[in-house]
């Protein structure tokens, strides 16, 4: 059974001011996705084609307008509230921007156990305990417990805003360009510690991107997305062209803008660039 | 050769406690070439196009050096001198486009206001020029462009529009600081072929800051490699991908070479050996 799904969901936002028309925009038509257990599904699509949208929804932040989000086989929306605090604790999220999704004021210790304090009764020695355990986990230290989120580098504080989503150990976390804003050298460093968590916890994932490459290093299935639909479904990206997905004219586009990883060769007259 | 911008022994220090942000930084972008300057974030990247641009944030002060902007050195200049020669010799595009516009002014506002500085013209031909410019930048309805506001548009169509309103003076230098990392791929690639359109080659010589060596390979003559400060590499594109000379470059080209998996590359692969079947 998968852990968490999405069935024909539709979600459209209201455009214009108080007053006046007000037109309707679509942005989800009818999204269907499925994560099954220690999985990492990839979401592809460029800006504004929906996908943020689809994380909000599937992490219960919004309500559809049709269809259903299904964590364990129930809709969320109908859950009672017990099981509606259980599918809280459970589905984490990583936002792309780690500055505006942390206190200020907060230090590091406080923010990764933030969780842990809605959710948990436990006392601040344990969390203190509990917060330095989950740093090294991220590969930072003991000694990063009480820093303000300024004295962290971004890739740094990503790394507290991921160790913030493990805190209780959830099934299930949505990475929402959770790497882009991110320095090449961060990135690399932060899809590695993701990779070899998903190995250790067996953790279930929807990771949302525009960029191929990143997605291809860690899903292990790709969706993509086109104007509010899945325009294709890659079950095993190694097997892209028996799959469709290397017909479909959005996963094109995203793939052939990717740039090349060594320089193009230029004729020497254009190199030089003055005569 | 002239060069479009020298830049010697460049030194700024953050002022409380004299902590050193760029520690001793040459480097020369030469007329009509692209130079791209690399780095992780926090290596100094950005204070260096700032310090060349005179618009050092408060606190962070610049100890020592020589900055020679397009034949001109710019030790003893007042702010107004400064400001003329920071508007005839070099444009800039930043990073973030929803915080380098105003967002109670529209489109056509900016041109004004930039050309207007530039001393150039009446209302009319300032607005030719806008949309001479809007054009230029791949907008197809340019009339439209110019009466929308900031928060009337996408990030990558603003990106757009800052580098139309940097290119319509003809700039010897524009400065690109980070201005397509936050786009996503297909936009990125729109800012770039404009880039690559209208400088290098006899136009507008190229400064561009990133930390991303795809965007360096595929636009850059030049690599100037920098961290901490300081000057690590500084090669030809090619010599530098090829052989890189320290084990800090060859690092990080390991770790973007890590990017492209054999997925990524076999998936590439196929799809051009589907168009050329």
């Amino acid at each position: 059974m998968n852990l968490i799904e999405m069935r024909k969901v539709r979600k459209s936002y209201r455009q214009g001011g108080f007053l006046g028309s007000r037109t309707s925009v679509d942005v989800l038509r009818g999204v269907d996705l499925e994560i099954p257990p220690g999985r990492c599904l990839g979401l592809l699509g460029t800006s504004g084609c929906g996908k943020s949208t689809a994380g909000r929804l599937i992490l219960g932040l919004e309500k559809p307008d049709g269809g259903g989000v299904y964590y364990k086989g129930h809709n969320i929306q109908t859950l009672n509230s017990e099981d509606k605090r259980r599918f809280r604790r459970n589905s984490q999220v990583v936002f792309q921007n780690s500055h505006g999704s942390v206190n200020p004021r907060f230090k590091a210790w406080t923010i990764v156990c933030e969780p842990l304090t809605y959710f948990g009764k436990t006392r601040k020695t344990e969390q203190r305990e509990k917060a330095a355990m989950l740093l090294k986990t991220v590969g930072l230290s003991e000694r990063d417990l009480d820093k303000l989120p300024h004295q962290f580098s971004g890739g740094e504080l990503q790394r507290v805003c991921i160790a913030r989503a493990l805190a209780l150990d959830p099934d299930f976390i949505v990475f929402d360009e959770a790497v882009s804003s991110l320095d090449m050298y961060n990135q690399s460093l932060v899809l590695e510690l993701l990779s070899s968590l998903k190995k250790e916890t067996g953790m279930t994932s929807l990771f949302i991107s525009h960029d191929l490459r990143v997605l291809l290093k860690i899903s292990d299935s790709l969706a993509i997305m086109d104007k509010g639909r899945i325009s294709s479904l890659v079950k095993d990206p190694s097997d892209l062209e028996f799959s469709g997905g290397m017909f479909d004219p959005a996963f094109q586009e995203l793939a052939r803008s990717v740039l090349p990883s060594e320089p193009v060769p230029r004729p020497e007259s254009m190199r030089m660039g003055y005569s | 050769m002239s060069s479009a911008l020298e830049i010697e022994d460049l030194r700024i220090v953050l002022a409380k406690g004299e902590v050193p942000i760029i520690n001793g930084l040459s480097f020369v972008v030469p007329a009509g070439r692209t130079v791209a300057l690399v780095g992780e974030s926090g290596s100094g990247k950005t204070m260096t196009s700032m310090a060349v641009m005179g618009l050092l944030p408060q606190g962070v002060i610049r100890t020592g050096g020589r900055i020679v902007l397009g034949g001109l050195s710019v030790e003893g200049l007042s702010s107004e001198e400064y400001r003329r020669l920071r508007n005839t010799a070099v444009a800039m595009v930043m990073q973030n486009p929803m915080s380098a516009f105003d967002p109670v002014q529209n489109i056509s506002y900016h041109f004004r206001e930039t050309l207007a500085s530039h001393g150039s013209g009446n209302k009319k031909e300032i607005r030719e020029k806008a949309i001479h410019g809007l054009e230029v930048a791949g907008f197809p309805d340019p009339r439209a462009i110019l009466e929308l506001y900031p928060f009337q548009m996408s990030g990558g169509m603003l990106q757009r529009v800052m580098l139309a309103i940097a290119l319509v003076s003809s700039p010897q230098l524009v400065i690109a600081d980070e201005a397509t990392s936050d786009l996503d791929v297909l936009s990125q690639a729109r800012i770039l072929k404009l880039l690559k359109e209208h400088c290098g080659q006899g136009g507008s010589a190229l400064l561009l800051i990133t930390h991303d060596l795809s965007v360096a390979a595929s636009m850059a003559d030049e690599i100037v490699l920098i961290k901490e400060g300081k000057l690590v590499e500084k090669n030809e594109v090619d010599a530098f991908f090829r052989k890189p000379q320290t084990h800090y470059a060859a690092r990080l080209l390991d770790l973007h070479r890590g990017l492209y998996t054999r997925r990524f590359i076999r998936i590439m692969n196929n799809m051009t050996e589907g168009v050329s079947s």
